[in-house]
């Protein structure tokens, strides 16, 4: 079965396409692994305005509150969804020594740009070889841990999720275990996507 | 009280030389683009060096000790701060497991910030009254971990 046409446009009538050129960031030449957002804004019609403008950060996908699946780039459009990357090596603890200090007096920057030089699954997934997925949902309240919490995603989000991350993954040959919560990778809030399923 | 409170930082953030910012509740700012407006009459901190636990997180509390800026290194941060919506603010700003909190005072009031070691700030502590800054990321003091 064809998943997307020769654009990287989905070809599947659960998939509404909806195109933003100015998410585009360059070029995806391969797919390593799926990254799973929370847009931080209570509507899609709100972060579809924000992918209007020129230059703008979004996903590849969008799962709106009722479920609908909104295509907004192209597979092959390099975006910028994940931010600076975590060091894989810390939280799976097989960093060597000399590299665990080296990342103690990294600033958040330099470390994501360490991290990119490595190859997957040394590192995790990023925007140069991941997908994005934003499932809409906004902030909520401070919590009792100190950071801020999310709506929960909804039950008609979390079915169209999994069928899209299990679409993508056979589709795509992307190991399962290489689809990941924004936080997991990079340093975010970590109540985002908290409630994903797939 | 304290809802007035953050609305007179919120009528002074309204002042015309923000410009085009009229909301920094939601999505009409699109990131990083007015500086923090406010003349700041004094910085203080209550609490630095702070460690919060994330099930993610790899930042040690020996780590975030060291993460102690002084008043002037916060108000210079406060200087160079960007307002940000709060949805850039959640999604494109980082988080780090290192904070300081302090108050500010401007105009005669005082108000809380917390601040990233990261970079990412907030005036006020609840969503709607809360205004969302974005900064340069802020260095450690030097020493054994």
């Amino acid at each position: 079965m064809t998943l997307f046409d020769p654009q990287g446009w989905a070809v599947s009538d659960r998939i509404r396409i909806d195109r933003y050129p100015g998410l585009r960031h360059g070029s995806m030449t391969i797919v390593h692994g799926i990254i799973v957002h929370q847009t931080g804004a209570a509507t899609a019609a709100s972060t579809l305005a924000q992918y209007k403008s020129g230059g703008a950060n979004g996903a590849h996908f969008l799962i709106d509150k009722d479920g609908t699946i909104i295509q907004t780039a192209s597979v092959l459009w390099k975006l910028q969804h994940v931010g600076p990357l975590k060091a894989r090596c810390l939280a799976e603890h097989r960093c060597s020594p000399v590299e665990a200090k080296t990342l103690l007096h990294l600033g958040v920057k330099p470390a994501g740009l360490h991290e990119l030089a490595k190859p997957v699954p040394l590192r995790y997934p990023a925007n140069k070889d991941a997908i994005g997925i934003e499932i809409v949902g906004a902030p909520t309240s401070l919590q009792a841990d100190g950071y801020f919490g999310y709506e929960a995603v909804t039950p008609q989000q979390n079915a169209s999720l999994k069928w899209l991350v299990a679409t993508l993954t056979q589709g795509l040959k992307v190991p399962v275990d290489e689809v990941f919560r924004h936080p997991m990778v990079s340093r975010k809030d970590p109540h985002e996507a908290e409630s994903a399923r797939w | 009280m304290v809802k007035a409170q953050y609305f007179g930082l919120a009528l002074l953030l309204c002042l015309p030389d923000v410009g085009a910012a009229k909301s920094w509740g939601d999505s009409k700012i699109p990131g990083p683009a007015k500086h923090w407006p406010v003349a700041l009459n004094s910085v203080t901190i209550t609490r630095s060096g702070h460690w919060q636990p994330d099930r993610y997180g790899t930042d040690t509390p020996a780590h975030c000790a060291r993460f102690r800026p002084t008043p002037a290194e916060v108000q210079r941060w406060f200087r160079r701060a960007n307002i940000v919506s709060q949805s850039y603010w959640f999604e494109q700003t980082e988080w780090t497991q290192c904070s300081a909190d302090g108050t500010v005072v401007s105009g005669g009031r005082s108000y809380p910030w917390h601040l990233d070691q990261s970079g990412r700030g907030n005036v006020g502590q609840g969503l709607a009254d809360a205004v969302f800054l974005s900064g340069p990321e802020l260095p450690f003091r030097a020493g054994q971990n």
